[in-house]
């Protein structure tokens, strides 16, 4: 057959761009946009106004965050393919958006002060950092191979150079370069895995994945297996899952705090809106096949991720071990994989991104040099210096250990719960013990911000006084945290909406 | 396309993937390192390729595009950050890059 027989048979299969599918993909383009415009305007805007930019992003951000929660409304439960197959849009995808452009919205608006007294305010800052909030709402609403991997390398790029943002900075540089070769070797992992899948189905959108997958379930082939882990093992360096953690300490501590802030919550979400599409939905008929890797990987992190956590003496290092360990608390709901898993997820991750912020934020707020700031010693005595900055992130500390009635206690009680419905009573055990050590921790931080100053450090402050924008989004956060761990019955009943939507495909094929 | 080059292509290309991985695991300057994964991206591509040929689908092709174009633009950011770390270490072993540990 010649190129010109196999073009011809594929061209009726090709669907040009419609109206529509712009119109049910605005959310994701406005942003994707926004970035191409800031760095126009970055060119224009002179060094000295450079918080107008910041203005501007908010404002993009703001723009597709009203389009989401339209969509949400008027898309109701249905899954509608764009771009022939090569996004869904649907609830799934509109609840990731909300979430990751929540961390963008408090990371831009903490922003302009921070990098004002850090002397990096570069105007590139928030280029990338809408790129990497395109490529991250893209994956949430990715529904083809292809897709997936495109919007993981927009967001990585985007992340290896906000990771080396400070430029004269030697742990920063390192930062970005670390993660840049480790996340090219995951990509290229995670880019077999992907071939070996397309290869063994002869399809890269999911859903026509998924019914070659269930037709043949006698006879799975090893290739379409091997296919699975490599694609697996991509997807856990991302979300950093242990094995896969060990960029996560070294770049979460070299990183500006705004990017550490920004990466460390919105990159999860995106990853794991990526797992669940491909995992729990595409490659459920396989679950027997992929279970006990997926529990294996969750068990390791959980333990991991908690007990380094414990020797950690820079909040920033503590929080990415905790990271990795609460990726382990979301993996139970993967490897459950019933349908209250995933809504337990959903709720996980809105806890997760809404807490882990608010600790870091509450040290970018105050930070005077971002390696002075986020070690323990120099956290000492800040409740009585800042009072209302200490209080925000003992609170959100309090979330991640899993105080109720906190946003954070919710998500790992319906992860906890729906583990226990589905007869995985060890995986449950397991998370509640090692959430048991993990309380040491936190804890710790919170006992050392209400300790005194030490004394042979008396007049060496090294913080400065909150910037009232700031002060004012954390709270925000912060209050959310806790308005929305009292009414949980709203955050649960957005992620049952959002978990219906991504099986609806499933529930009516 | 006969089986017998499609098994060829498959095998040379999963060849190619592991070359790229060892060199990643085992070398120590940042420059190979990188070159090792360019070498997996590639060899990725020839698996693709070789698939949509033995599918007769053109969605091999198309993904083996985005890799190239993807490839291209992981090489502009990561000699840009090479260079910037060899001025602010005048260094290029990774090893030495130990900044932060535990």
């Amino acid at each position: 057959m010649t190129f010109a027989h196999m073009l011809a048979a594929t061209l009726p299969a090709l669907q040009f761009p419609s109206g529509a599918d712009v119109v049910h993909l605005l959310p994701e383009l406005i942003v994707g946009g926004g970035f191409i415009v800031t760095m126009v305007l970055d060119t224009l805007i002179p060094p000295s106004r450079k918080s107008w930019l910041a203005a501007w992003s908010l404002l993009v951000l703001l723009a597709s965050g009203a389009v989401t929660v339209i969509d949400w409304v008027t898309v109701g439960g249905q899954q509608i393919s764009v771009y022939a197959e090569s996004f869904s849009y649907d609830r799934f995808g509109l609840f990731i958006n909300a979430l990751i452009l929540i961390a963008a919205i408090f990371v831009v608006a903490l922003s302009p002060s921070y990098l004002e007294r850090q002397k990096i305010h570069h105007g590139e800052f928030y280029s990338l950092i809408l790129a990497a909030s395109a490529g991250m709402m893209f994956l949430g609403s990715s529904e083809s191979l292809m897709m997936v991997f495109l919007s993981i390398e927009v967001l990585s790029l985007a992340l290896y150079l906000l990771s080396g943002f400070r430029r004269g900075n030697t742990k920063s540089q390192e930062a970005g370069f670390k993660y840049f070769l480790m996340g090219g070797f995951a990509s290229a992992i995670l880019l077999m895995g992907m071939a070996l899948v397309y290869g063994e189905t002869g399809h890269t959108q999911l859903p026509a994945i998924a019914q070659v997958v269930a037709a043949d379930l006698q006879s799975v082939d090893p290739l379409l297996l091997t296919g699975i882990v490599l694609v697996f093992v991509g997807l856990g360096f991302k979300v950093s899952a242990a094995p896969f953690h060990m960029w996560t300490p070294d770049v979460y501590e070299g990183a500006p705090l705004a990017v550490t802030a920004f990466m460390s919550v919105a990159t999860k979400v995106a990853a794991f809106a990526a797992i669940l599409r491909i995992f729990s939905v595409a490659l459920t008929p396989l679950y027997t096949h992929w279970e006990v890797a997926v529990s294996a990987i969750s068990i390791l992190s959980m333990l991991i991720g908690n007990l380094v956590a414990l020797r950690q003496t820079n909040i920033k290092r503590m929080l990415a071990y905790s990271g990795i360990a609460q990726a382990g608390y979301m993996l139970i709901g993967v490897a459950v994989s019933g349908s209250a898993a995933i809504a337990g997820v959903l709720v996980y991750l809105a806890a997760y991104t809404l807490s882990t912020f608010g600790v870091l934020a509450g040290v970018m707020l105050v930070a005077k040099g971002d390696d002075d700031s986020s070690s323990y010693r120099s956290l000492r005595g800040l409740g009585h210096a800042h009072p209302y900055v200490a209080a925000m992130m003992a609170l959100s500390l309090l979330s991640l250990a899993g105080f109720p009635p906190l946003l954070g206690f919710w998500g790992k009680f319906f992860v906890f719960t729906s583990a226990i419905q589905n007869g995985q009573i060890a995986l449950a055990i397991w998370g509640v013990l090692t959430s048991a050590i993990s309380i040491f921790y936190y804890i710790r931080v919170i006992l050392i911000l209400y300790s005194p100053q030490e004394s042979e450090q008396g007049g060496t402050v090294s913080w400065l006084a909150p910037a009232r924008v700031g002060a004012v989004v954390v709270g925000l956060g912060v209050a959310a945290t806790v308005v929305l761990g009292v009414f949980v019955p709203v955050v649960y009943h957005l992620a049952l909406s959002a978990r219906d939507a991504l099986l609806v495909r499933i529930a009516a094929p | 396309m006969s089986t017998g080059d499609f098994q060829f292509l498959l095998f040379l290309g999963t060849l190619l993937f592991m070359i790229g991985a060892t060199g990643v695991l085992i070398r120590r300057n940042p420059l190979v390192i990188f070159m090792s994964i360019e070498l997996m991206l590639n060899s990725v591509n020839l698996v693709l390729v070789a698939y949509g040929r033995a599918l007769n689908s053109l969605a091999g092709q198309v993904f083996a595009f985005m890799v190239i174009v993807v490839a291209a633009a992981e090489v502009v950011v990561g000699l840009a950050m090479v260079t910037r770390v060899f001025r602010a270490e005048h260094t290029l072993d990774v090893d030495r890059l130990d900044e932060m540990k535990d």
